[in-house]
């Protein structure tokens, strides 16, 4: 197997693996870099750090459309320079596949979601349909085998190009010697595969392009000075199986209707969720594992489902992260009041607890000695608001919370904003 | 079999004991208006139970769902028929936005409370709003909206609803006279009323529906 970096909080702040511009670079990563971490460790940083946490805040920032940000990898480099340029970032907090190439989707016909030029019109950003692939029926199938599921399922289902893949030879069946041979092969002089073949070799060859243009940007940028917050990401096993399989009517249905069915399915999930966010994170040499939380919010489901189908799982993530000495970044979408009891059985280690609509005081009294708070203003008041409202929102947050463990950061992604809001939420704190 | 037995199964979320008192009710040639009358009595309890937390998303989607199945086993002994409502609210999720998941919630929890809705679907254009409520003359024009790239469209929509005199112009401190314009989401702030120019917001379906009932009711006093 390829041996891939195995990425630490120290490694991260010592910047390991950067060829750094120059020694200023250097040292400016590494005092960027200790703020930040001490703020992770909660170990007093010289200040509180920002993470403008964003998706397409950057294009809309240098006056480009997702569209274009999509399509031109040029305009989208220039737009993120742009960002780092004005803000004087403390972290980038945004990484390459946040915003892919509309050319890779589109040679496979990804449906999963709608994109600007591509169902979404060219000045909105990308937005995830409800798929509907897997039905309550499937389950079976899916616990039996979770990769074939998703080759010869999913696959054919959410990639219109990939049709063919429901062809795909059985793995299985390699275990028969020599009479393996010609089952494993055959599909693959089938013109439906070679035809799936064909549109991944031009969506990975687009991808690959991306990379060399948006990702060398990156790198470009952390070189100057600018440590990288995101590294790898993973998601809650409850939210793989509803985000990606059943939809979020169809898992909350699934609750209701098979609970015991849903439960082994989730578990099933539970081990992939922890290796997603190791090889993420080691592939990209970073230790900061995000984890956008969907589906388990206050209102999502009661007190009793989220300890039971929810939580454990996730709990489970979160602990073998840590072992592997990585930082897992919890971004707690809409409210958690409610799970903020269940959250204070953390698992030990440094860790990120980012929140978008729960109340921070109650936050910081129920896990903030235990983790590091992060969040949360709000994009309606970076949207709509003025400098002084944002200034006042957020040192308000800082007093809130405490200046020692704390991130100062939108509520979620930024897309559109105001950048004279954005400017005073950064400046507020230095 | 007590008339409450289906009330019950409903606010119980008893699904196939539900769909089984009300074929037997059916069968035996009761009149199906009394069993929609059941229906609407589960779910008022369904409601309060979301409203003091001891219901969640899933049981108000179940029991959506359970209701659509007795609701379809109805229908057809169902003569068409004009029945009392409420108020007439116009939905519909904004421009540039695809989110349904509460726009649903709220067509449901309006339907169930007597309202006459209008679904228009998801980023619905700004004329076809207009439309709309020179059409149905509503109370009501509720606009939902998840991304950020709604609170444009949701002002754009009002404006035009403004420009063509559907509605009045916005009181900065108070209520508009007459028809009134509500927004909902998950990242709908006080803020975002204020910049789309709406008379309420909410970010939860029951709330809505709270919210029109006092709007209508205040309304009902002045006349």
């Amino acid at each position: 197997m390829m041996s891939l970096p195995e990425p630490t909080l120290e490694s991260w702040i010592g910047g390991e693996g950067i060829d750094f511009e120059d020694e200023a670079a250097r040292e400016q990563y590494r005092t960027r870099a200790q703020r930040y971490a001490d703020a992770i460790l909660r170990e007093e940083p010289d200040r509180v750090p920002v993470a403008v946490l964003s998706t397409f805040y950057p294009a809309f920032h240098h006056g480009i459309t997702p569209e274009t940000a999509m399509n031109d990898g040029e305009q989208l480099s220039a737009a993120l320079l742009h960002f780092v340029e004005d803000l004087d970032l403390d972290v980038l907090a945004w990484s390459t596949p946040l915003v892919p190439s509309a050319r890779s989707l589109e040679a496979v016909d990804y449906r999963g979601f709608d994109w600007p030029g591509d169902g979404s019109s060219p000045e909105t950003v990308y937005q995830a349909k409800e798929p509907d692939s897997m039905t309550a029926e499937d389950y079976d199938a899916f616990i039996r085998d979770p990769t074939d599921y998703l080759i010869r399922n999913y696959l054919p289902a959410t990639f219109g190009e990939l049709e063919g893949m429901a062809q795909f030879p059985q793995l299985i069946s390699l275990s028969l010697g020599i009479a393996s041979v010609h089952p494993f092969v055959l599909p693959f002089g089938l013109p439906e595969v070679q035809e799936a073949l064909d549109a991944l070799e031009e969506a990975g060859e687009a991808a690959l392009e991306w990379e060399g243009i948006v990702g060398a940007t990156v790198e470009e940028i952390v070189a100057s000075g600018h440590p990288q917050s995101v590294g790898g990401i993973t998601l809650a096993p409850y939210d793989m199986l509803g985000d990606m399989f059943r939809g979020t009517r169809g898992i909350m249905m699934d609750l209701k209707r098979q609970p015991d069915t849903l439960l082994e399915a989730v578990e099933r999930l539970t081990p992939w969720a922890i290796e997603l966010g190791i090889t993420t994170a080691r592939v990209n040499n970073n230790p900061h594992v995000f984890i956008p939380l969907h589906k388990g919010a206050d209102r999502f489901m009661s007190q009793d489902e989220f300890e039971e189908f929810y939580w454990p799982q996730l709990r489970e993530v979160i602990e073998a992260l840590l072992e592997e000495g990585l930082v897992p970044w919890l971004f707690a979408e809409g409210s958690y009041e409610n799970r903020l009891e269940s959250l204070t059985d953390l698992p030990n280690g440094p860790m990120v607890w980012h929140f978008q609509n729960t109340d921070m005081s109650m936050a910081a009294e129920a896990i903030g000695d235990q983790a590091c708070i992060a969040g949360n203003v709000p994009t309606s008041l970076l949207y709509t608001s003025d400098p002084e409202a944002v200034r006042d929102y957020s040192r308000n947050l800082v007093e809130t919370v405490g200046e020692n463990g704390f991130i100062l950061a939108p509520g979620v992604g930024l897309d559109e904003a105001k950048p004279e809001n954005v400017r005073a939420m950064v400046n507020s704190v230095r | 079999m007590s008339m409450d037995d289906l009330v019950h199964a409903l606010a119980e979320l008893e699904e196939e004991r539900a769909v089984q008192i009300a074929e037997e009710r059916l069968d035996a040639g009761e009149d199906p208006l009394d069993i929609l009358d059941d229906l609407k009595k589960g779910m008022r309890i369904v409601g309060d139970r979301y409203e003091a937390e001891d219901y969640f998303i899933p049981d108000l989607m179940y029991a959506g769902d359970i209701i659509e199945q007795i609701s379809g086993l109805i229908q057809e002994e169902l003569p068409e028929q004009e029945e009392d409502t409420v108020g007439t609210v116009v939905l519909g999720t904004v421009k540039d936005d695809i989110h349904d998941i509460g726009k649903d919630l709220v067509y449901f929890m309006f339907d169930l409370n007597g309202f006459d809705v209008i679904d228009l679907g998801i980023d619905v254009p700004v004329e076809t709003f207009v439309d709309a409520v020179e059409e149905h003359d509503p109370d009501i024009v509720a606009l939902s909206g998840f991304l950020t790239a709604a609170f444009d469209s949701m002002k754009e929509t009002v404006e035009a609803l403004e420009e063509t005199g559907l509605i009045e112009e916005f009181e900065e401190d108070g209520l508009r006279e007459g028809r009134k314009v509500m927004i909902g989401g998950g990242q709908i702030t006080d803020d975002v009323r204020e910049y789309v120019r709406a008379d309420g917001f909410e970010t939860d379906a029951p709330g809505g529906v709270k919210l029109a009932k006092e709007w209508l009711q205040a309304e009902a006093e002045v006349v």
